[in-house]
This record gives structure tokens, C-alpha cells and sequence, in this order.
């Protein structure tokens, strides 16, 4: 049987294998592969553009140094979702003050306009607007249950996984995600005066 | 399993987390239960919400304009860590050998009864202390034991 002529992308333990041997174009395909998904975690977890980024580079740049202590058992995609996730929650304690100000909600005068864009969510004219309130409802909620949501519903992890990247059992995830969604499930009806969220 | 106890299993049926005979059980009660039915519901909205937050994040975002940041990033945090500190240029450590040099240059001007010329004593200190390092390696010499040795390393120095 002859080998196919294209060359093969390689798969993720090679390139994982490749990168703890110190191959740095390895790595860099391995950080293309999965910054998107580390982005966008980032991004739910400290809303601003420039600090997700800044977070996921920082997740990146750290899961290079522990590269050597990495097992080969997990998942490369889990144990990078969990050095992102802690490199969040050091941002927001880093920068308690200013998330007061900037992440934690929007100041009381907004909530009309809130509302607005809540009750228009399913409109496509509405998507910016809605995107916006998406990003404010989440910073409703306290950091804990932000990402275990995320981890969940946006990053489509299964229960086992998100016990490893939170370090926890899988009683205390299904507790936190039970208590998360009662916490978003009552900040959106607070902005959907009419249930349309 | 009796409503309240479905109503408990609906994230784990809603996260797909539920065995089989449970979730069949689920399905058959949702179909006459309003209550459960609306809790379910409220789950899948959210989960929309939730969605959409991620989806609005990968707009615009550059993964290979990305990549070669956090390359560049590791390579300069490894020059870096490859270069000596400011803090180990300052520390004792680092001043111990020219310290010590200076020292044992002020001991050999002593032997050499260099004090009685006070007038110069300041420049020839300077002297001695710029060939501190080769001082140093010249009284570990154990042939160097004489005055005379000392004095004319001592004047080859100036
Ligand atoms: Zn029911």
C-alpha cells in the first residue's frame, strides 16, 4: 500500500511531543490551534479585548515553561483551559479595583437601555447591542460562575473535564453549575421585563 | 423517579450527563409536565446567551497574528532569564572579589611602607585597586613571599 502524497497534518500528541522536546514551531501550531477557544474564554472572563488577549498569551507563554511537567494523559486543550482559567482569576484580583469600575456591571443609569437590548436579543438589527448585554450580564455574576458557564455552555466541556480544569470533584461542579445558572437565569429575567431573553 | 427528583436531574439531562434509563425516564415525564418543560427551557435560553458571548469573541480574533506574539513573548522572556540581573551586578557577591582585592592591595602597601608618602596615597590606592583581580591571583602565588618579590610586582603594577 503506497503512503497518500499530501503531506499529514500532524495530530495533537505529536506536536505536544514535539514541543516538550523543545520544538518551537510545534508549539506555535499548537497555539494556533487552540488560542481561539482560550480567547474567547478570556474574553467572557474579563470582557475587555486587550486583556483577554494579554491573559491568553500569558496562559500560553506559562503552558510553555510547564511543558515538561505536563502529562501526557490529559488533554492539551484541558490543561491549557485550566492555566487560561487561573490566569483570569489572578487578573481580576490584580485588577480588583478597576473591575469595581469597568467588569462588574454597568452603572445604574444603563439599566433602561439594558432592557431595551434584552427584549431584542432575537433580532439580527439588535446583534452588537445584544452582544454588549451578553458581556454585561455575565459580569453580573461572580467570577466562579462566569467560567464554569463558559466552560460548559460555550466551551462544550463534559463534566470530568471541567472537574480537572477547576481542580475540583464532580459533585462541586455539578453544585457550582446548578448555582451559576440560577444566578444568570435571575439576572436575565432582571433585564428582560418581559421574559424575552 | 417522582417529579422533584426529575426536576434535580434536568442539568445533568440538559448537559447530557444523564445515563440512558434516566434520561429515557425524563423524556416520558416532560411530555405531561409543564414545570419541567419551562426549567428546561430556561436552561436552553441560557445556553443560547451563552453561545452567542463566545461566538461574538471569535470575530475578528487573528489566532496566527496571535501565535507569533506569544512566540516572540517566550523568546524574550528567555533572553531575559539568560541575562544577569541588576540585582546580581549589585549584590555582595558580586563585589566580593574586587572588595577583597582592594583589600589585600591596601595590606601590601603597608609591607611596602607606602603610608610614609601620604601625598599619593589616594592615587596609588586608585592604582591598586584597578589591578585588584591581578593582585589577588599575585599573592596566592607561593614563590611571592618576599618583601622584594611584593615590591617589585608592586612597582610593575604602577
Ligand atoms: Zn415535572
Amino acid at each position: 500500500m503506497s503512503k497518500p502524497e499530501t503531506p499529514e497534518i500532524p495530530g495533537e500528541s505529536e506536536l505536544v511531543g514535539r514541543a516538550r522536546k523543545g520544538d518551537r514551531d510545534a508549539y506555535a501550531e499548537l497555539v494556533r490551534r487552540h488560542s481561539p477557544r482560550i480567547f474567547a474564554l478570556c474574553l467572557s472572563m474579563l470582557r475587555r479585548r486587550e486583556s483577554a488577549e494579554d491573559a491568553a498569551q500569558e496562559a500560553f507563554v506559562k503552558a510553555w515553561k510547564g511543558l515538561r511537567r505536563f502529562r501526557g494523559g490529559a488533554a492539551f486543550s484541558t490543561w491549557v483551559h485550566r492555566i487560561a482559567a487561573n490566569a483570569c482569576q489572578d487578573f481580576l484580583r490584580r485588577h480588583s479595583r478597576a473591575r469595581e469600575e469597568s467588569i462588574e456591571g454597568p452603572p445604574l443609569g444603563d439599566e433602561r437601555r439594558l432592557r431595551q437590548a434584552a427584549n431584542a436579543l432575537g433580532d439580527q438589527a439588535a446583534k452588537v447591542e445584544a452582544a454588549d448585554l451578553v458581556g454585561k450580564i455575565l459580569a453580573r455574576l461572580s467570577s466562579e460562575h462566569r467560567l464554569i458557564l463558559v466552560l460548559r455552555e460555550a466551551q462544550g466541556f463534559n463534566y470530568a473535564e471541567i472537574a480537572e480544569i477547576l481542580d475540583c470533584s464532580l459533585d462541586a461542579v455539578k453544585g457550582r453549575l446548578k448555582r451559576a445558572r440560577q444566578s444568570l437565569e435571575e439576572n436575565m429575567r432582571h433585564f428582560s421585563s418581559r421574559g424575552g431573553v | 423517579m417522582n417529579h422533584d427528583e426529575l426536576m434535580s436531574a434536568l442539568d445533568e439531562f440538559h448537559d447530557g450527563e444523564l445515563d440512558p434509563s434516566a434520561r429515557a425516564e425524563l423524556e416520558f415525564h416532560l411530555r405531561s409536565c409543564q414545570d419541567c418543560r419551562e426549567a428546561l427551557e430556561a436552561r436552553q435560553r441560557a445556553a443560547e446567551f451563552l453561545l452567542s458571548s463566545a461566538a461574538a469573541a471569535y470575530e475578528g480574533f487573528d489566532a496566527e497574528r496571535f501565535s507569533r506574539g506569544v512566540m516572540s513573548r517566550i523568546s524574550g522572556e528567555e533572553l531575559r532569564a539568560r541575562l544577569p540581573t541588576w540585582r546580581a551586578l549589585l549584590s555582595w557577591r558580586g563585589w566580593l572579589v574586587p572588595a577583597a582585592s582592594f583589600a589585600a592591595a591596601a595590606v601590601a602597601m603597608w609591607f611596602l611602607g607606602g603610608f610614609a608618602d601620604r601625598g599619593s596615597l589616594a592615587a596609588d590606592m586608585l592604582a591598586e585597586q584597578r589591578g585588584g583581580v591581578v593582585m589577588m591571583d599575585w599573592l596566592d602565588e607561593p614563590t611571592a613571599t618576599s618583601v622584594g618579590d611584593l615590591e617589585s610586582s608592586a612597582l610593575a603594577l604602577r
